[in-house]
This record gives C-alpha cells, structure tokens and sequence, in this order.
C-alpha cells in the first residue's frame, strides 16, 4: 500500500505543498485513514482520466464539425465567386 | 442593532427524519457508484481505440454510443447524489465519504434498520460491469486465488495474494482505528513518490500513456490549473458584472484574431450570453484562452484552409471572367478588384469560422463544467480524504482540502510566500460569525465563545480579509468587501492570532 499511495501522490494535481504536508505527517495519520486516502487518490485518478477521455471524446466529436466548416467554406467561395463574376462581367 | 450575524439554519424537511435522509444518499450513492463502474469499464474499452478510429468509425461506434448514454445517466445520478447531500448533518456527510466502495456502501444500507432491499432500476440489473478494484470481496479474492493454483499462474496467483494481505490489513486497521503505520511504511511512501521515471535512451519514444496524454493533450487546462480555475470562478461568479466580463472576453477575442474592436466586442457578447442562457457558470474570459488553446491545432489548418480557398477562388473567378470577356477578362480583374474580392471572402470565411469557434467554446465549456463540477470534486473525492488530511495537517483540522491548497496557493501568489505564514486559510461556513463558532466548538479546545468574544474575533478576520460587516461599522468602507455578500465556501484567512484563540 505504501508503493501505491507514493505512486498515486506523484501523480495527483494536488498542489506540491499539501503532498508534502501529507508525507511530512503521514506517520501520524491512522492506518485506516491512509486506506481511505488511497481510495481517495484512486477516485481521483479515475475522475481524471474520465475529464481526460470526454474532452477526448470532445475533440474526435469536433473533427467532423471542423470538416463540416472547411465544405462550407469552400461551398461559400463557389457562390461568392459567381456573385463576382457577374458583377465584373 | 443586532449583535450577531445570526447564522441560518440548515434546512430540515419536516416529512423525512435524519435516517431517512441518511438513507436516501445512500442510496443515491450506490446508484452513482453503479453508473461509475459501468462507464469506467466502457470507457477503458473506447479508450483503448479511440485513437486508431476514423471520424466516422467513431460515429458509428456502438460502444462509443452506449458510453455516451450511460455517462449522462451518471451525470445525472451525480446531481442527484450531490443534492442528497444537501440535507445531511456534517457527521452523516463523513460517513458516507468514508464509504468508500459501492460494497461498503450496500453493506451500510443494508445494516439500516428497517431498509429493505429495494427494486433496482432495469438499467442498473442489465449493466455487467467490471468491478472496481475498491469493491472486491475476500471470497472473491480467495476464489481468484483458488482458480490461479489450479490453472498454475503464478503471476496472478502473486497478484490476488498480495490483495488478500491488503484487505486484511484494512480489516485490521478498520478494527483499530487508533492503529499508525509501521515502522518504514512513510520512508515507503516516500521512496515511492520520489521514483523517477524509467527512460531507456536506446528504446523508442513511448506511446504516451492515458495520463500523459492528459497532461499533453489538455495542456491549457491542466497548466492553467484545475483548482485554481475553479477557485477563481468562484470569487467572481456572485460579483461578476457580464459587461466587464465581455468586454475583457472582447480585448482577448482581438488580441487572438485579427478583427475590429467592434466585431470582437459582438463576439464576446454572443459567447456571454450563450454561456448565461445555458446555465453555465463559467468565467468567459477564464475559459476562453483554455478553449482556444485546445481548438488552436485545428484553428490553424483552418486558417490555411481560408488561405488555400481565397487562392483557388481568386483562380476560379479569373477563369469566369475570361469566359465572358476573353483575354479582356484579365483587364477586368484589377489588382484593385482582386484585392476587394478577397477581403469579401476572408471576411465571409472567417465569420464562419468564428461561428464555429463561438459554438465550440461554450461546447467545451459544458464538458467542462459537467467534468469539473467543483462540488462534485470537494465531496465524493476530497471528502473521503479530508479525514486523512485533517490528521496531517494539525493547523488544518477543519480546512477543506481543495480550499486550503487552492487558498494557499492564491495567497502566495498575491502576497508572497512569507506573508502566508501569518494566517490559516478556512472554507467560510455560511458567514465569518459562524465560520468561527464551528471553528471554535469543533476545535481542540471546544470553545462556546460568547457573542462579544465572537465579533471581536470576527472583526479581526474581516479587516485581515478587506471585508467589512454593514451593522458594525459607519466608517468608509470604500475597497471593502461586504461580509454579507460573500459566496459559500470562500477562503478565509485566519490570523494566527485568531487561530491560537481557538485553540489550534
């Protein structure tokens, strides 16, 4: 459990002082809590990798909107260039 | 004049007792931890191909579609849980973050006396879901254990033993809650947090893994720091004024892009109000440079896509004209005309770019705000680990985890690091008055202060904050903030002097 809750502290986005807040006073605090510590920080893994995969989801969603855009855009040209051309025929 | 800021009352429902509404979040925390594992195993399962899938194979996903149905069904049995929360006593709120499983969570509902086990929605009994790590039982272990001998892997059969030790050594703290660590066990964790990273210099560049691409891929978010975001959302979100806010979006918008104040200031208008009329309580000129950040890749390609279009266009136009006219078609075509003709298309391409930019900024905004959802953060994350932090912080026994370190850190920055050393940062619990009451009643020496002693203590936090309380004071107030418009949760600093008073 030691190896893990290293492992998981390194890896969180907690501010660096507050880790060393918690490492500094760790044998203080009772077994049973650092067992709810190490559910804590693996709850926080998983929440964050689920942020990471929705704006993941959010992106590959967007690359088709993107696409979308530059046809229109072309779509855009096609008609300003005819407007143009009649008026400078 | 009234000599206290009375604090309110916590709202009782008069149709449901304390067990009832213990009950009720629990259940409500089963239903999430549900939900939680089965979109936690659909996730892992598009993740793993998520990259290699074309746009379109993306769309027609199945799994794709099903993770999308069953995270808004968690989404939703989030809020639920989070209001369930609402009615709870501070003590009830800790225990069930202490519940730290979806089987400790039902072991705790069914040891309520009188609750029965109840119907379970259809969606919840047709999930088959992996089970969380947090949730495996001893006889689920000894199984595994029983099924690794037999079959002969060892590797496994070294993996369910090393969790069997880990759940009885849980069991064992559980039953001695009093119980420290043994000896070697922070040099461990030490040893651990400090571990750099393998890199071999010969082996190719590693496929970035979940949590790197995190780091990688929202860099402007996680750079401009979750916390921090949030706790500087919430400072303004009460006293925000929407003109100020859209007129510093505005200077943003035109430092980005080359536009006229006129047209960034009508961009910025359109963003503000999109955010305000879906309910997004997101700071616009906050987020925006995070938005932008993420969309800047595709931005740019479809900068040179406008580029490559206005060439081809100004091509095709030529081509026209000289079916009309011939050769005349070039004299017709004046570098003056060509020139007109251009700034008319970059102009109609851009707007629609914009258009695309505005609708994907708030876009992000919403999974942002459904994902960072600070409440959420604070109680089902932080809460759990509060108790722990309490026990390492002496000072911070009653400070909340996330206000503390996103306080200290804001404090630090606006004041130097030594300046931090003169107070302590607490969460404000519904006003000064009664932060300090539960401070002092909860603290080491549980203090019933009288109200003279109270608003002397409180008068020292509001003039250490800049605030001031209306009823006690007629002088210029003038830069001051007034205590009662200050939002719930607000870091307060507590002079050390205050802090000794209590007795920490």
């Amino acid at each position: 459990m030691a190896d893990r809750i290293g492992e998981l502290l390194a890896d969180s986005p907690m501010d660096d002082e507050l880790k060393q807040l918690l490492l500094n006073n760790m044998e203080k605090i009772p077994e049973n809590l650092l067992f709810q510590l190490k559910d804590a920080l693996e709850m926080e893994q998983e929440e964050l990798e689920n942020v990471a995969f929705e704006i993941k989801v959010f992106l590959k969603d967007k690359n088709a909107g993107w696409d979308k855009l530059a046809e229109e855009q072309k779509k855009a040209a096609n008609t300003l260039v005819d407007v143009w051309a009649e008026k400078l025929k | 004049m009234a000599e206290r800021i009375s604090p309110t009352e916590r709202p009782v429902s008069p149709e449901k007792s304390r067990e009832e509404v213990y009950a009720e979040a629990l259940r409500t925390k089963r239903d999430v931890l549900s939900s939680h594992h089965a979109m936690d195993s659909l996730r892992r399962e598009v993740n793993e191909r998520i990259d290699e899938m074309s746009d379109e194979e993306f769309k027609q996903d199945p799994e794709v579609a099903k993770y999308g149905k069953v995270s808004k069904e968690y989404n939703k049995r989030r809020k639920l849980f989070l209001d369930s929360l609402e009615g709870l006593s501070d003590e009830d709120k800790e225990k069930i973050g202490g519940l730290t499983s979806l089987t400790k969570v039902e072991v705790e509902l069914s040891s309520l006396a009188g609750e029965e086990e109840e119907e379970r929605p259809e969606s919840l009994k047709q999930t088959v879901f992996e089970k969380s790590e947090r949730d495996i039982t001893a006889d689920e272990v000894n199984n595994m254990i029983e099924y690794s001998q037999r079959t002969g892997r060892l590797l496994e059969l070294a993996y369910w033993e090393a969790k069997k030790q880990e759940l009885e050594e849980r069991e064992d703290a559980e039953a001695s809650p009093d119980q420290t660590p043994p000896k070697g066990f922070v040099q461990r964790v030490k040893s651990a947090f400090a571990k750099p990273e393998e890199v071999s210099a010969e082996a190719e560049p590693k496929k970035p893994t979940k949590w790197g691409w995190f780091k990688e891929r929202a860099k402007g978010v996680w750079n401009f720091g979750i916390w921090e975001f949030h706790q500087a959302e919430r400072f303004r979100s009460k006293t925000r004024e929407v003109a100020n806010e859209a007129k510093a979006l505005a200077t943003l918008i035109q430092e980005e892009r080359d536009m006229t104040p006129e047209a960034a200031e009508k961009e910025a208008w359109e963003i503000v109000d999109e955010l305000n009329s879906k309910g997004l309580d997101i700071s616009a000129p906050e987020f925006y440079p995070v938005a932008s950040e993420i969309s800047e890749e595709k931005r740019k390609e479809n900068d040179e896509e406008i580029e490559y279009i206005i060439t081809t266009a100004s091509s095709e136009l030529l081509d026209k004209l000289q079916k009309y006219r011939g050769e005349a078609g070039q004299d017709v075509l004046t570098e003056e005309n060509k020139k007109a003709f251009q700034e008319d298309l970059r102009a109609q391409l851009n707007k629609s770019r914009d258009g695309f930019l505005k609708q994907y900024t708030v876009d992000l905004a919403e999974v942002m705000r459904r994902n960072l959802d600070e409440n959420w953060w604070r109680r089902y994350i932080w809460g759990t680990a509060e108790a722990a932090l309490g026990f390492a912080g002496v000072k911070f026994l009653t400070v909340k985890a996330a206000d503390w370190w996103a306080a200290a850190k804001m404090a630090k920055a606006a004041e130097g690091a030594e300046a931090a050393k003169d107070f302590v940062m607490q969460g404000m619990n519904e006003n000064v008055w009664h932060t300090l009451d539960q401070m002092a009643q909860n603290g080491p020496k549980h203090l019933n202060l009288d109200p003279a002693e109270l608003k002397s203590l409180a008068q020292k936090v509001l003039e250490t904050n800049g605030m001031f309380e209306s009823e006690w004071t007629n002088s210029l107030t003038e830069g001051l903030r007034s205590s009662r418009a200050l939002p719930q949760g607000l870091p307060l600093k507590i002079p050390t002097e205050v802090m000794a008073f209590l007795g920490y």
